[in-house]
């Protein structure tokens, strides 16, 4: 497309900026024919500006009318429900996560101390070629006596066995169920 | 929101912007906010559509098509930053436009030839205030011949001469609205106004010959 051509459309139109006008009717003063172009065209476009306006059918403006004013009213009431939905849903999470986190809170200090393993810096348990579960070492006074009636309880499973080597008599402990 | 809507009694509907009607339609579904809207510019809109269909039926489910769609995608679709008229002509024109495609052909001249209905249509017309009985005639017969000479101009050199008579549209958005460039959209109005003027002309002549005999 042209846009030289194009240019006298624009200026019939008023789509130009000031300068460019003035520029464009410099060139119409020197050019005869655009001039007569530009003339030409603007006779028909006044011609066109009769083209008349036409006015719908009321019935058909008043069912639009009606019909938006159901649509949005109905839409409306729908984001309102859903609005209350939803804060009632944020109110309990909000509810939940607070009842969780005081009750984690609180039971964190009403639960049973638990006895602390012995580190295995103090006791060193091992087994020798026969399966006898040896230990050796020494356990702290505060620990002591949990200690101790962990190894009373193990009792019913360890059994004392004594056996002859090269060396004499060792003493140890039998796993029960183990093989001898 | 509220204060604008306490601050709008019906009166003064008139006096508030596009924007404010549908944001007053959109969040109370305000009857009076949309009969606003609908009153400012349901003649151009329909206009446009009955110009480019030729029909009053088809003007009439394409106008009722393009409101509907209107109505339901107005919260989903409208930017509110944008001029809400441009929105709807968009609808209208692409409602229109489909149709045209569908039916494979553009127009029905006969329409316009037809007494009744070039009756019917200039009866609605507000008068021009006309001064010189000639001019008055000449303006008569410039209007009959007038839709029937743009109802034979190409679809697309149609819908330019439409939009910016209707809507006054730059050619920016009517190049947008048509998805081609501003100098396509400024050529295909220039070819519009030559065949137009090609148009008159022809019908003077045999109006001449007609004269002659």
């Amino acid at each position: 497309m042209n846009t030289g051509e194009n240019k006298c459309i624009r200026y019939l139109m008023k789509e130009m900026d000031p300068s460019e006008e003035l520029e464009f009717e410099q060139l119409m003063l020197e050019d005869e024919n655009l001039l007569i172009e530009v003339e030409s065209l603007r006779a028909t476009e006044k011609k066109v500006a009769k083209i008349p306006i036409k006015n719908p059918p009321e019935s058909i403006t008043r069912k639009i009318a009606y019909e938006a004013k159901q649509l949005q009213s109905d839409r409306i009431k729908k984001s309102r429900k859903l609005y209350i939905y939803l804060r009632r849903g944020i109110a309990a999470a909000v509810l939940l996560c607070a009842f969780s986190g005081g009750y984690y809170y609180f039971s964190d200090f009403s639960e049973p101390e638990e006895i602390s393993p012995v580190s295995s810096e103090q006791i060193s348990p091992w087994v020798d070629r026969n399966e006898v579960l040896r230990y050796s070492g020494a356990t702290q006074a505060s620990t002591a006596s949990s200690f101790d009636t962990e190894v009373i309880k193990s009792y019913e499973k360890l059994q004392l066995v004594k056996f002859s080597s090269g060396d004499g008599t060792v003493l140890g402990i039998h796993l029960t169920g183990s093989p001898q | 929101m509220e204060l604008l809507k306490r601050h709008v009694d019906k009166q003064s509907y008139g006096n508030l912007q596009d924007r404010d009607l549908v944001k007053l339609f959109r969040k109370n579904a305000d009857e009076s906010a949309f009969n606003e809207l609908m009153n400012r510019h349901q003649a151009k809109i329909y206009s446009y559509i009955y110009s480019m269909v030729m029909n009053p039926e088809i003007a009439n489910d394409l106008f009722q098509t393009t409101f509907t769609k209107v109505i339901t995608k107005m919260d989903d679709t409208y930017n509110e930053q944008g001029k809400w008229i441009a929105w709807v002509m968009r609808i209208a024109h692409n409602a229109t436009i489909d149709y045209l495609r569908k039916q494979k052909r553009y127009i029905d001249v006969s329409g316009w030839s037809d007494e009744d209905s070039s009756t019917d249509f200039f009866d609605r017309m507000e008068d021009d205030s006309v001064v010189d009985a000639d001019d008055k005639m000449v303006d008569n017969e410039t209007r009959t011949s007038l839709m029937q000479h743009i109802s034979k101009l190409p679809e697309e050199q149609r819908t330019v001469v439409l939009l910016r008579h209707y809507y006054e549209m730059p050619f920016k958005e009517i190049a947008e609205l048509t998805d081609v460039s501003i100098n396509t959209a400024l050529g295909r109005m220039r070819y519009a106004l030559i065949n137009l003027r090609k148009h008159f002309e022809e019908e003077r002549e045999q109006e001449l010959k007609h004269e002659h005999r």
